[in-house]
């Protein structure tokens, strides 16, 4: 398998998040090493006591001793699951934190592949599974010092039954791996059952009017009954994974404990203190749990080191982030705009622009005009960087793109795209994303102007009226005005309306028509729309097909030079004239 | 279905004898376990006495068959309590899912699926826990007590009754702490949806957010997020840790073993049967913590099934009852009269007082600005929707009397907002359909100028969509719909906005293959596409809900100014009449 990270890097990435909290470590780490000395130290004043009881010397101090001892431990344990549970929580939140950052960061074609879902699984998921590392990590010292110190006493009792423990480490450490191996195999089945029919579940309950509008609930169900009793089925497995194990572990305790019988008799033949043996018996549980336990966190710990990995091949890939090498301020620039000899390619193979070359003075009003496909959006992505030319430059004002600063480049170009996403909030903070000093009389200004007044004030809380998960509540118009308010509040140097206004009716079109004058007037502007009315004030009007210009010049220009853009044209206007309604009535 | 817990009884009910023997083994395997106990102590009272091997051996054969009862009834006990644990949770999943298909449009608005889906996920899983390990766990710590208190009474009773106020202060103690922990737990699940909601939400937008440059304003919500789920996991893991019920048992126990040692250096007290208290009353120390995490999950488990069972049984005013009118062989005019709507909850109406008829086979364009009412119209048609008050009458019948699965197997729509489902996009298109054959699923998807597209993938009609496969673009997923609706073949399609994301190239291509369609349905279509509004045998005029005009293209040209509005961009229009 090839892999971009190595263990060490991952144990470093991961012990970079802990040394941040040096302090709680430490607190944790000493109250955890109190723990498990004061739980021996109980058994050891055990000893002691019957020792004494055997021997009839006072046994106040070991019983007082035996007592302190025990409290002690508890109070340290309490004081290391706090300090634990600390450090675990704030080392999720930073690995957390700085996960999304760094995915944010990362280039467009990054998004492009992967899932959000996947993204936000990363973030929310793996993360949690690591802080049951921080857990297991602390209890797997625990665990092993406590084996140890176990062992060590019986070494000092009885150099033989101590022998015969240690024998046994290897034989339940093999068992118990193997089953919990088994046991992890088939609980990933499970989930991922578990999790298609969560996922089935949520789709139906999402679209649900799609459902009942084309009469599908029998179906549904059916369907749903298949995904749910595959998943039951799966649980079973996983259930008997689990539920062999345990029984497993308690037969080997019952063989061990034989074994320590059998041996500890034939030493007590032999001159072994009985009070010696009796603390084997005593002891058995102190040894045998953590030994168990161990064995489950070697599982454990794989499974946190391969959620670790996928975290950091989506966030520590630096291949993956933003080129944001420029230093240019692209604060005050006139927006000229130059392709010189642009070919892109999206996978490397299949050129999707090539050869585009144009150029845009300050304060000019372009349109791309082409079929689906050709590549207008394409040249709207290139501009603000969302990918790199695979070939030729963009310049603005006389500067490659490259050289400038990236967030100066894109509060510069404003982009107002086709797909409107709100964001879950309220309408005001969807509004600030755009321009996070706009106060509300700009804002009602703005939603004026778009047309956008009347149905925000309808709405219960005005400008703090929830949006909801991707907008559901509000109607495709709706979300393009709000989109469109954004653009405005944004106040760009070189603007690009890519399909900007397609789910607003043509009536409302014509009302903010204004609204886009003022955005396009003062400054240089790209439009892409299907709508060829929207576009005819423009200066110049450049063709695109599969990919290359084949069109430039003003309107009248290419209607009189006949070709693609007159087609088009003609084609529109006869969808919208009358001569096509008389050839379409029947 | 009365009480919540008869409820859940009902499903533990349904396999009476399992669930019995379970319940029975989970008591008497613990017994078992600590008999092991008691046998090593008499080892080690023969031991004391100076008895040999053959004294010993006598107790040792009696191991080995103890051994084998006990694994084999503790693996059937918890193995097939695990398994009625799940039977029990995907009946119950079943059942949530099959109730809420069946609520009303209405109730499903004001629903989060977010909500929802903490139902049918952690509620479900809570309840499972509960069932397997928890309520066995429970029996078995009760009996490892049972069994301590028998051994604590063999050496003074009076530390027995002790043990027993113990035993019930501590479960009255740790029920009220795992009553103070829980809400705990679930406010970390919360603020872990709102994190991931944030993430999610922010992956999906990515373009936008690097478009404003607004990344560090995402960021900084994340941020709080995570700060908020934090401070509730460090709260919830320091209530944990100071179990302090915990501390009671252990002084009790220390406190038992102090005055046990007394005795013990008396001669009062055997050395076996003080082994034997040290090592059954570890077991209950280790039972007491045990309890403590039972108990947690056991609350956890009745507030999930209390949830569940309200979510269950929760109150659907709005739902559309069934009327028994088929239809079939009907005239497909559709009568509005005075109808008015109002979303429940809200304090606007959304449409008011609208009267008119659509008759059989027409086309009716209804035009408007985004949010005048268009898709309530049509919703209300579909009887997603009941009219507030009016009535709407198909062939003269009120729509409500009629059976709604025969009314909406003829009616098909194709909405604003196209949402596929997370299938294959055969499943898509035969979607209402789930049965029809391959080569008709391709003919429709010719029509719809789909099949073109689909064949271009390399798993074709089999590719998947959504989340695990690929996105289709605007005007891709509008196609699929128009399969998905021409597929039906309705008596009456509805079309919401459906051309938008199509180019005029596209659309031409879709409009002269559907119209053959179009001629002999009843067809009501809300669009901005002025050829397709008037071409429409009638047009409905809305603003704020309200009618403002309606007619056929010739009558609304010369009369209606707004409509008028519309067309003089681009047409030459006749002289407009005064009435």
């Amino acid at each position: 398998m090839d892999r971009k990270f190595s263990d060490r890097y991952l144990l470093g990435m991961a012990w970079g998040y802990i040394s941040n909290h040096l302090r709680i470590f430490a607190v944790a780490s000493v109250a955890l090493l109190l723990n498990v000395v004061l739980s021996i130290l109980g058994p050891v004043m055990l000893n002691f006591m019957l020792n004494a009881a055997e021997t009839g010397d006072t046994l106040m101090p070991y019983v007082l001793g035996y007592i302190v001892f025990n409290a002690l431990g508890w109070l340290a344990r309490v004081f290391q699951m706090v300090n634990v549970t600390r450090l675990n929580a704030r080392v999720v939140k930073e690995i957390r934190d700085s996960t999304f950052s760094n995915i944010l960061e990362n280039k467009i074609p990054f998004f492009d592949v992967q899932k959000s879902g996947e993204l936000t699984s990363r973030v929310v998921n793996d993360t949690k599974e690591l802080s049951e590392l921080g857990m297991s990590m602390a209890s797997f010292i625990t665990d092993l010092l406590r084996v140890l110190l176990t062992i060590a006493f019986f070494l000092y009792l009885s150099p033989i039954l101590g022998l015969f423990f240690l024998l046994f480490i290897p034989v339940v450490m093999v068992i118990s791996i193997l089953m919990s191996r088994w046991e992890r195999k088939e609980s990933s089945v499970w989930r991922r059952r578990f999790g298609e029919v969560n996922a089935r579940f949520s789709d139906i309950m999402s679209k649900i009017a799609i459902s009942k509008a084309f009469n599908r609930e029998e179906e549904n169900l059916n369907r749903f009954r298949e995904i749910n009793e595959a998943t039951y089925r799966a649980s079973v497995k996983r259930g008997l994974a689990i539920f062999l194990f345990w029984p497993m572990t308690d037969l080997m305790l019952h063989a061990l404990r034989l074994i320590i019988i059998a041996v500890g008799i034939w030493q007590i033949s032999n001159g072994l203190p009985l009070v010696n043996f009796i603390m084997f018996i005593v002891l058995l549980g102190y040894f045998y749990w953590p030994l168990i336990n161990l064995a489950n966190k070697y599982n454990s710990f794989q499974v946190a080191s391969a959620s670790l990995e996928r975290i950091a091949k989506v966030s520590e890939d630096m291949d993956l982030r933003e080129d944001d090498g420029g230093t240019l301020p692209a604060d005050s620039i006139c927006g000229e705009i130059v392709f010189r000899d642009v070919d892109f390619s999206y996978d490397g193979e299949n050129l999707v622009l090539s050869d585009i070359n144009f150029s845009i003075s300050p304060g000019e009003r372009v349109a791309l005009v082409g079929h689906t496909g050709a590549g207008k959006s394409t040249i709207a992505s290139l501009l603000v960087r969302f990918y790199e030319v695979s070939d030729g430059s963009i310049t603005v004002d006389g500067h490659d793109i490259k050289d400038y600063d990236l967030c100066s480049l894109r509060r510069a170009v404003g982009l107002v795209s086709q797909r409107v996403l709100l964001f879950k909030g309220t309408i005001r903070e969807n509004l600030l994303i755009a321009n996070p000093e706009a106060d509300d009389a700009r804002m009602w200004e703005v939603l004026d102007m778009v047309q956008a007044r009347e149905f925000i004030e309808l709405l219960p809380k005005g400008l703090d009226s929830k949006v909801e998960e991707n907008g559901k509540n509000l109607s495709a118009g709706q979300k393009q005005m709000i989109s469109f308010a954004r653009a405005v509040l944004s106040e760009p140097r070189v603007i690009v309306l890519d399909e900007a206004t397609s789910a607003v009716d043509l009536y409302t079109e014509a009302k903010i028509q204004d609204a886009i004058e003022t955005l396009l007037s003062s400054r240089t502007s790209i439009s892409i729309a299907h709508r060829l009315t929207t576009i005819l004030k423009s200066d110049k009007i450049i063709v695109l097909d599969h990919g290359r210009i084949v069109q430039v010049g003003s309107h009248e220009e290419l209607l009189a030079q006949g070709g693609m853009y007159s087609e088009m044209y003609n084609l529109y206007l006869e969808t919208q004239s009358a001569k096509y309604l008389e050839k379409i009535k029947y | 279905m009365s009480s919540p817990y008869g409820w859940l009884l009902s499903y533990v009910t349904r396999r009476p004898l399992t669930s019995a023997l379970i319940l029975v083994t989970a008591i008497v395997e613990p017994v078992f376990y600590m008999y092991a106990l008691f046998l090593s102590a008499d080892i080690i009272a023969v031991l004391q006495s100076g008895g040999g091997w053959d004294q010993i051996w006598r107790i040792y054969v009696v191991f080995f068959p103890l051994i084998v009862v006990q694994v084999g009834m503790f693996f059937g006990s918890s193995f097939f309590n695990e398994v009625i644990a799940h039977r029990i949770t995907t009946d119950m999943t079943y059942d949530l899912f099959e109730t809420l298909q069946d609520r009303s449009l209405t109730y499903h608005d004001g629903k989060d699926v977010g909500e929802i889906m903490s139902r049918a996920t952690n509620d479900t899983r809570a309840v499972n826990y509960g069932l397997s390990p928890g309520v066995r766990m429970l029996f078995g710590s009760i009996t490892v007590w049972g069994v301590g208190f028998y051994v604590v009474y063999g050496v003074e009773p009076l530390f027995a009754y002790a043990m027993l106020v113990i035993f019930i202060v501590y479960l009255a103690l740790t029920i009220s702490y795992a009553k103070k922990v829980a809400p705990l737990s679930k406010l970390s699940l919360e603020t872990l949806v709102d994190v991931s909601s944030i993430a999610s939400d922010s992956f999906n937008g990515i373009r936008d957010l690097k478009a404003y440059v607004s990344l560090s304003r995402m960021k900084r919500n994340f941020a709080k997020a995570t700060a908020t789920q934090t401070r509730v996991k460090e709260k919830e893991g320091e209530v944990g840790a100071w179990f302090y019920p915990d501390i009671i048992l252990r002084l009790f126990i220390l406190l038992l073993i102090g005055y046990a040692t007394t005795l013990l250096t008396s001669g009062a007290l055997g050395i076996d049967r003080f082994v034997l208290l040290l090592t059954t009353t570890a077991m209950v120390v280790a039972m007491g913590e045990e309890l403590n995490w039972v108990s947690f999950i056991l609350i956890q488990s009745l507030t999930a099934t209390r949830r569940l069972h309200e979510f269950m049984n929760d109150k659907d005013p709005h739902y559309i009852m069934d009327g028994d009118v088929k239809f079939e062989g009907m005239s497909a005019r559709i009568e509005f009269a005075d109808v008015s709507f109002r979303y429940p909850g809200t304090e606007v109406d959304v449409l008011m007082d609208l009267s008119f008829t659509i008759e059989d086979s027409e086309t009716l364009a209804i035009i408007g600005s985004p949010g005048s009412g268009k898709s309530t119209l049509t919703k209300l048609i579909q009887r997603l929707y009941t009219p507030t008050s009016g009535e709407i009458r198909l062939d003269g019948i009120p729509l409500s009397k009629f059976e709604n699965s025969s009314l909406r197997r003829n009616i098909a729509t194709v909405e604003q907002d196209v949402h596929l489902f997370n299938d294959s996009i055969l499943e898509n298109i035969r979607f209402a359909r789930p049965d029809t054959p391959l080569e008709e699923v391709i003919e429709v998807a010719k029509i719809a100028h789909a099949h073109e597209f689909i064949s271009e993938f390399p798993d074709g009609y089999e590719t998947l969509i959504g989340d695990n496969g690929v996105r289709l673009s605007g005007g891709q997923a509008q196609r699929v719909a128009i399969a998905r609706a021409i597929i039906v073949n309705p008596e009456i399609l509805i079309i919401d906005d459906g051309a938008s994301a199509l180019d005029a190239k596209m659309e031409i291509q879709i409009q002269e293959a559907i119209s053959e369609i179009l001629r002999t349905r009843t067809t009501i279509i809300t669009t901005h596409r002025l050829a397709i509004i008037a071409k429409a045998d009638r047009i409905l005029m809305l603003d704020r809900g309200r009618v403002i005009g309606f007619g056929t293209h010739e009558e609304l040209i010369t009369r209606n100014i707004e409509y008028r509005k519309l067309f003089e961009k681009h047409f030459e229009l006749p002289p407009l009449e005064v009435s």
